[in-house]
């Protein structure tokens, strides 16, 4: 009552009705943003253009959101995807600018991203110069990967006008994916003169293009070593590190004890060599322990009794560990078992290992403990004798006889 | 004059007085917003969400037989003229369509004519979408293919197909994994699979959630609750949906495993919600009624949350009022103290300085300490290891502390270890 004979009753009103609205507007727009897949604040023109919009509009836009609202914090389905695409083919350039507004892309929810891919790569078939600029414009500039559907799109409609605008107007990240694009495409168009092309367009352009050519060469003995000739002839460490890679993943199965000999190959320069084995070895000793174990034990391997141990212990580490140490004893290598004992022990003292806290953390010590035991009891006791109380009692209760000293 | 400059004056006052309230209003309702006050718990898009079927990609039943090879010829130009199959949203939708029409048998043959190719390994993304279409009819027969095409990657790769496969038939790959003659491979990750189908169920079909959790153990289920913990941290009106629905569940495990995933990730410019949560922590741990065997690790684990939320005082001093006398230190709190030690290493030790000697005292002196060893920081784990009773304890902390400090500094462990009174 008192305040509405006070002579400031309309400034209160005013007040009171301008708090509300602002505070209505922040709640409003904070559940938008937190709710699902998140929403960007309510504008002025958003809340116009969806009053303005028809019926299918609304409902193609409701249901786009439902999806990525469902998915909340994961991707869409293959079965989404599908259908989002759908609806996304038969929006008009405006249509799609228009939901793009509705995408908050800040809030790392994986559908928000698919979605946003599928509308640039949809834009760029429709109008690609207008979507390239959007695209290294605020707020999309720093979205950098948006460059990838976008020439995705572009390269395979146009490209030589794509080639023309990106080298006139691209970012550099426009430029490197219109680069690894175009080097894998053109190496495919021409399988022949395509490593030259794309050497032309780019450095990247070229790495794409050395990648497919890995794996259209990993069969046969001399179809590698005349790639590692190709690479190391060029020299670039880049291309040697992507090059290598996909060839040794490449090489069939059966091929890869015969790849191991490709090391051999006078032609390749010692320092690259190295790198190269090492990764042969990673993938061999996941597929063929034993052989693998053989070849690295050889003289002609040229492996350090370091690498072999560290194989070793891959080998155990793989849940392996009777495997591993029935092969040790039978090639005389007692002392891969005592020094895997030793240095798992010391990872977990180091590593702040607490009985009964963290079971899977050197869960299988005291099995390996055992075998050693059984081979050298001396030394295993005499070992475990100098480990800590609480190290010594959970190998000798894991142990299976219990007889540890 | 004098009366006009007043009313200017007053009017410029009131503006501003509006202005500040409008622009606070807007502030704290966001915070309030962001903390899940009046908001329904039933989040708005589930409302109405009408249909949550999809149009699923099925192999259709009428199909004419055809010259495999000239599938694959086709499947294969799509793919090397529209080489980046993932951004090629066209390219894929016209391969579903050319494998849709086709019958398990001939997928099988297309699956291995794409096996044979010198380039497999480049094509990973036909190869898959290729893959979760046959999973669709034949889940055993493509895993298996998947696996046979190399001894190192096959897994990587029928995982990857079996993923997408159960994102959209998750009822289905469920119940694959459920057999009795299920792959091996495949049995050795049944639960982890298990867990990340049941984990992406949440919104589609919860229903279906609650009936798996039935199959599995106890701790996969926590694993479940955990993430989806994670999952809705930020989202209000799915934290306190699923927060009344863990309570709700019967096993007092989800709430603590749901919370235990809310607390490691709560956002920090959510000050408000995390303090109301807190609140509701600690009623729901003193109200709800528990078996004595369960109660030390749900409340271990609450309080080894809020501990990583830096409200360790209040939590440490609730537990330490209820579990002083114990010797056992549950395994989650251990944990949440070993990163506490790692994060705060100052404000554990006086913490813990500060406590009176008792059982639950040595048990948590022992992991600070050998926390603080990881850090190399041996004096202070030494002058925590001489406060603890317990001479087991003790000697283990020792003797290990002895090992680590030899090896770094010899001659200050020498002399540590002479101080020390005889074992």
């Amino acid at each position: 009552m008192f305040l509405w004979r006070s002579p400031h009753r309309w400034y209160f009103l005013l007040a009171l009705l301008v708090g509300g609205g602002a505070g209505w507007l922040g709640w409003k727009n904070e559940v938008r943003a937190v709710s699902g897949a998140g929403a960007p604040p309510l504008k002025f023109r958003s809340a116009t253009r969806h009053l303005l919009m028809d019926r299918s509009q609304k409902d193609a836009f409701a249901r786009l959101n439902e999806l990525r609202h469902r998915a909340s914090w994961m991707d869409l389905t293959t079965a989404e995807k599908r259908e989002c695409w759908e609806i996304f083919r038969s929006f008009s350039e405006q249509q799609l600018t228009a939901y793009l507004d509705e995408l908050p892309l800040d809030n790392g929810k994986a559908a928000n991203w698919t979605l946003a891919c599928m509308v640039f790569h949809r834009w760029a078939q429709l109008a690609p110069e207008a979507a390239a600029r959007a695209s290294m414009t605020p707020p999309y500039s720093k979205h950098r990967e948006l460059a990838f559907p976008i020439i995705g799109a572009w390269f395979f409609n146009d490209q030589e006008r794509a080639a023309k605008w990106v080298n006139l107007n691209g970012s550099q990240d426009m430029k490197n994916a219109y680069e690894r694009i175009a080097g894998k495409a053109i190496f495919y168009q021409d399988p022949e003169g395509g490593l030259e092309k794309a050497e032309a367009i780019g450095p990247e352009a070229l790495r794409a293009a050395l990648i497919v050519l890995a794996s259209k060469s990993a069969a046969t003995r001399e179809s590698r070593s005349d790639y590692l000739k190709l690479l190391a002839e060029n020299g670039d460490p880049m291309h040697w590190f992507s090059g290598t890679y996909s060839l040794v993943l490449a090489a069939p199965e059966e091929e890869v004890e015969g790849l191991l000999d490709d090391v051999a190959d006078s032609r390749i320069p010692e320092d690259l060599a190295k790198e190269y084995r090492n990764r042969l070895i990673d993938r061999l000793i996941r597929i063929d322990h034993e052989r693998a174990m053989e070849w690295a034990m050889s003289g002609h391997s040229g492996v350090s009794d370091e690498k072999r141990l560290t194989m070793f212990e891959t080998w155990a580490g793989m849940e392996r560990w009777d495997e591993a140490a029935e092969w040790a004893m039978r090639s005389g290598r007692t002392d891969f078992i005592s020094a895997s004992v030793r240095r798992q022990a010391n990872a977990m003292l180091r590593n702040g290992w607490q009985i009964g806290h963290q079971p899977d953390f050197g869960a299988d010590l005291p099995a390996r403990y055992q075998t050693w035991q059984a081979q050298e009891p001396e030394a295993a006791g005499a070992w475990l004798g100098s480990m800590p109380l609480d190290m010594r009692k959970f190998v000798k209760e894991g142990s299976a006889d219990g007889h540890a000293r | 004059m004098g009366t006009r400059g007043k009313s200017v004056r007053t009017s410029i006052c009131w503006l501003l007085v509006i202005g500040a309230v409008a622009f606070s209003s807007n502030r704290s309702a966001k915070y309030l917003a962001r903390a899940g006050y009046f908001q329904s718990a039933v989040p708005g898009h589930s409302k109405t969400s009408g249909g949550n079927e999809v149009r699923s990609i099925r192999p259709s039943t009428e199909h004419e037989p055809r010259e495999i090879e000239a599938v694959l010829t086709q499947l294969l130009s799509i793919y090397r003229t529209r080489n980046e199959l993932w951004l090629s949203f066209d390219a894929q939708a016209e391969v579903d369509r050319i494998v849709a029409s086709l019958s398990p048998e001939e997928l099988a043959r297309i699956f291995q004519g794409l096996d044979a190719l010198d380039e497999t390994s480049s094509i990973d993304d036909l190869y898959l979408q290729v893959g979760a279409c046959w999973a669709a009819v034949d889940p055993t027969a493509a895993m298996n293919a998947a696996l046979g095409r190399s001894k190192d990657r096959g897994m990587y790769l029928a995982s990857r197909i079996f993923r997408q496969w159960a994102a959209d038939h998750p009822e289905n790959a469920l119940r694959w994994l459920d057999a009795p003659d299920l792959i091996p491979q495949f049995q050795k990750q049944r639960e982890q699979f298990r867990v990340e189908v049941v984990s992406g169920l949440t919104e589609a079909d919860f229903p279906l959630a609650q009936a798996t959790f039935r199959k599995m153990s106890p701790a996969d289920v926590r694993a479940v609750w955990e993430r989806w913990g994670h999952s809705y941290v930020e989202d209000p009106a799915m934290r306190e949906r699923f927060s009344s629905l863990s309570k709700e569940s019967g096993d007092p495990d989800a709430y603590a495993a749901f919370n235990k995933g809310l607390m490691k990730l709560w956002p920090e410019n959510d000050p408000l919600g995390l303090m109301g949560h807190l609140e509701d922590l600690k009623d729901h741990l003193e109200s709800v009624n528990l078996p004595p065997e369960v109660r030390p690790r749900i409340d271990a684990e609450a309080v080894g949350a809020a501990i990583l939320r830096e409200y360790n005082e209040p939590a440490l001093e609730w537990w330490m009022q209820r579990y002083s006398d114990s010797d056992v230190l549950p395994p989650p709190l251990g944990r949440a103290l070993v990163t506490w030690v790692r994060n705060k290493p100052e404000i554990s030790m006086q913490w813990l300085q500060d406590q009176p000697r008792s059982p639950q005292r040595d048990a948590m002196g022992s992991v600070i300490a050998t926390s603080l060893m990881t850090q190399q920081r041996f004096s202070q784990a030494a002058s925590i290891l001489a406060t603890i009773n317990n001479p087991e304890t003790r000697t283990a902390g020792v003797e290990r502390l002895e090992i680590l400090w030899k090896e770094k500094d010899p001659g200050a462990a020498e002399q540590w270890r002479k101080a020390l009174p005889p074992r």
